[in-house]
């Protein structure tokens, strides 16, 4: 495979995840109880209570929004805006503040998006490191694979409020949030690598190894690794996203600015642009994540095979 | 005790406590004589109405909505005789809201995991009878869905339709779990296209769509079963941050969750942590060790 083929390969990837949430995510705001002058008047807190005196005011001040906002036309033009919108990466205005919805979702968003790219990475180096290291003592990954299976069970939001009950305030920076972030994925992958490594030690290659005087541990660091590292490249773009996505409750709980809060804070008023930008954005970065994963994997293979 | 009958008692003494919840925790009587007649479950008129010579067994614990104890407001009370697992910041019984909140949560949990494992299983069928090129095109489409982080998509996805009841919610929750279980059934049901009983089916004529629903589809039932207790356990998770956020069920429904957002914002008080949280966490751990022993059997 060529450089040039992966990046186009790779830059179609993240802009069908970038256009096809905004499909989708439109189509929703499209299909929601209210029609979406209404959502963004209530957005804005301009909309006047139902069951005020003057009933022709609510329908006068979402008119105004839809004028203001280009909501006025039928839904498939708006759904068609919406979409030229996303292909130009120019969403619009927030329904709140009417700020650039680009704008409010780069706010905090650089600093979410390092701690959840440092998490996956730490997830994934323990995941990886400890059913191996494990794998060399007797029950050692009996005892893994229990500790992993209630470590991946534990809510995010209970990770958080253990290392709040436990750990002093001053500690409970972004380090805190990387370690709490990369709790339950690391579990996850050590469970899957624990049982591929578990599945290799009964194989063919294993015995032989072994019959040719090979350590226990020679063997997992030189060859189990080896062969089970492929398996984790599908691993790497759900991790971060299950890292973004928790990035949300970790910088609500330890009171951290980023684009979890920004996400969570829009969405609580259904402020659908800035909702649909960070989502889009987060598909885009995980499509980015499992793309680059998989050439790195599909590069190694080559190698191996010339 | 092993993992697996360990986790199927948890979750059953759970589902048996969910179920249980309205006559363990209400404002009316399990049952009462009235007029020399018992009565089992009355209304709360007539529990109202009772005159000197009835009597009335009254649950354990008040309503989950109960905010005054005998006429006394008692917010953030710790744990006591009368409130067994304290109160929360508006009064409420603890105790009676966990229980009611394993209504909400568990319940959840059950609707996002039959619609996910419904709809996914209609997706993996397709994906498994339809011609190559179209299958290819439904697999890439599953596949990216099932990527999209459950969390994320519930926020977004719930902000933008709009509504918060449990089944928006467990729908929300269950789009990507139906997509990757979707996936699983048709990689299974792949894997038996050559099978020879299958080989056996067609020789003797049998039409493609009969040989797909009675001879490969029921390969595919314990891939169903393990991916049924994982979006399970997943709603279970989400539901929690969900409430946590702010963008779970509406209030005043007690959930997990919403216990848990209530320590965070006083003071961690353990009495809203440590049992939601535990609650939370024994289940979800009980249907990922259900899983994970389906899948090795």
């Amino acid at each position: 495979m060529t450089a040039a083929r992966a990046a186009v390969g790779l830059a179609t990837r993240i802009a069908v995840a970038w256009l096809a949430t905004w499909a989708l995510g439109w189509g929703l705001v499209e299909l929601g109880r209210d029609p979406p002058a209404r959502q963004a008047a209530r957005a804005a807190a301009r909309l006047p209570p139902e069951d005020g005196p003057d009933r022709g005011a609510r329908a006068a001040v979402e008119a105004a929004i839809a004028r203001e906002l280009g909501l006025a036309a039928t839904a498939s033009a708006r759904w068609g805006r919406a979409m030229l919108g996303a292909a130009t990466v120019t969403p619009g205005p927030s329904w709140r503040d009417r700020r650039p919805a680009g704008q409010v979702a780069r706010a905090g968003a650089g600093a979410t998006v390092i701690r959840a790219t440092l998490a996956a990475a730490l997830a994934i180096a323990i995941g990886a490191a400890v059913p191996l290291a494990a794998a060399r003592r007797r029950r050692g990954g009996a005892a893994v694979a229990t500790a992993a299976a209630i470590a991946v069970a534990v809510p995010t939001v209970w990770w958080c409020v253990l290392a709040l009950a436990t750990a002093p305030q001053v500690a409970l920076t972004s380090t805190a949030a990387i370690a709490i972030l990369a709790a339950a994925p690391a579990a996850a992958i050590a469970l899957h690598v624990g049982r591929a490594v578990a599945d290799l030690d009964r194989s063919p290659l294993a015995i032989a190894i072994a019959a040719r005087g090979a350590s226990r541990r020679r063997w997992h660091v030189h060859h189990a690794a080896r062969l089970v590292a492929p398996g984790l490249a599908p691993l790497v773009g759900s991790t971060l996203g299950f890292t973004l996505a928790a990035s949300a409750v970790v910088e609500r709980a330890l009171a951290l600015p980023g684009a979890g809060r920004t996400l969570v804070a829009a969405a609580a008023v259904g402020d659908a642009p800035v909702v649909l930008t960070l989502a889009a954005a987060c598909a885009a970065l995980v499509a980015a994540a499992a793309g680059v994963a998989q050439l790195a994997v599909a590069a190694r293979a080559d190698d191996e095979d010339r | 005790m092993s993992a697996r009958r360990l986790a199927w008692a948890w979750l059953a003494l759970a589902a048996l406590l969910a179920i249980a919840a309205p006559i363990l925790a209400g404002d009316r009587p399990i049952a009462a004589s009235l007029d020399g007649a018992l009565t089992w479950r009355p209304s709360a008129a007539q529990a109202a109405a009772m005159g000197p010579e009835d009597w009335a067994l009254w649950p354990p614990m008040p309503a989950p909505g109960a905010v005054r104890d005998r006429g006394v407001l008692a917010p953030l009370a710790p744990p006591s005789a009368r409130h067994w697992l304290g109160t929360d910041d508006r009064g409420r019984d603890v105790a009676a809201r966990l229980l009611h909140g394993a209504r909400a949560s568990l319940g959840l949990a059950a609707l996002a995991a039959a619609l996910a494992t419904a709809v996914g299983l209609a997706l993996g069928l397709a994906i498994a009878g339809a011609p190559r090129a179209a299958a290819g095109v439904g697999l890439a489409a599953v596949d990216a869905i099932a990527a999209a982080p459950a969390l994320l998509v519930a926020i977004a996805a719930g902000a933008l339709v709009g509504a918060r009841s449990p089944l928006v919610l467990a729908a929300l929750i269950a789009v990507p779990r139906a997509a990757d279980t979707g996936r699983l059934i048709a990689a299974q049901l792949a894997s038996t296209a050559r099978s020879p009983y299958v080989l056996a089916a067609r020789a003797l004529g049998a039409r493609p769509a009969r040989i797909l629903l009675r001879h490969r589809a029921p390969a595919a039932l314990p891939t169903l079963g393990v991916a049924a207790a994982l979006t399970a356990a997943t709603a279970v998770l989400s539901e929690a941050a969900l409430a946590f956020l702010g963008v779970g069920l509406a209030p005043p429904t007690p959930t997990w969750g919403e216990l848990l957002a209530q320590a965070t914002q006083h003071d961690l008080r353990w009495w809203l942590a440590l049992p939601a949280g535990a609650c939370a966490t024994a289940t979800a751990a009980a249907l990922f060790a259900l899983a994970l022993a389906h899948r090795r059997a």
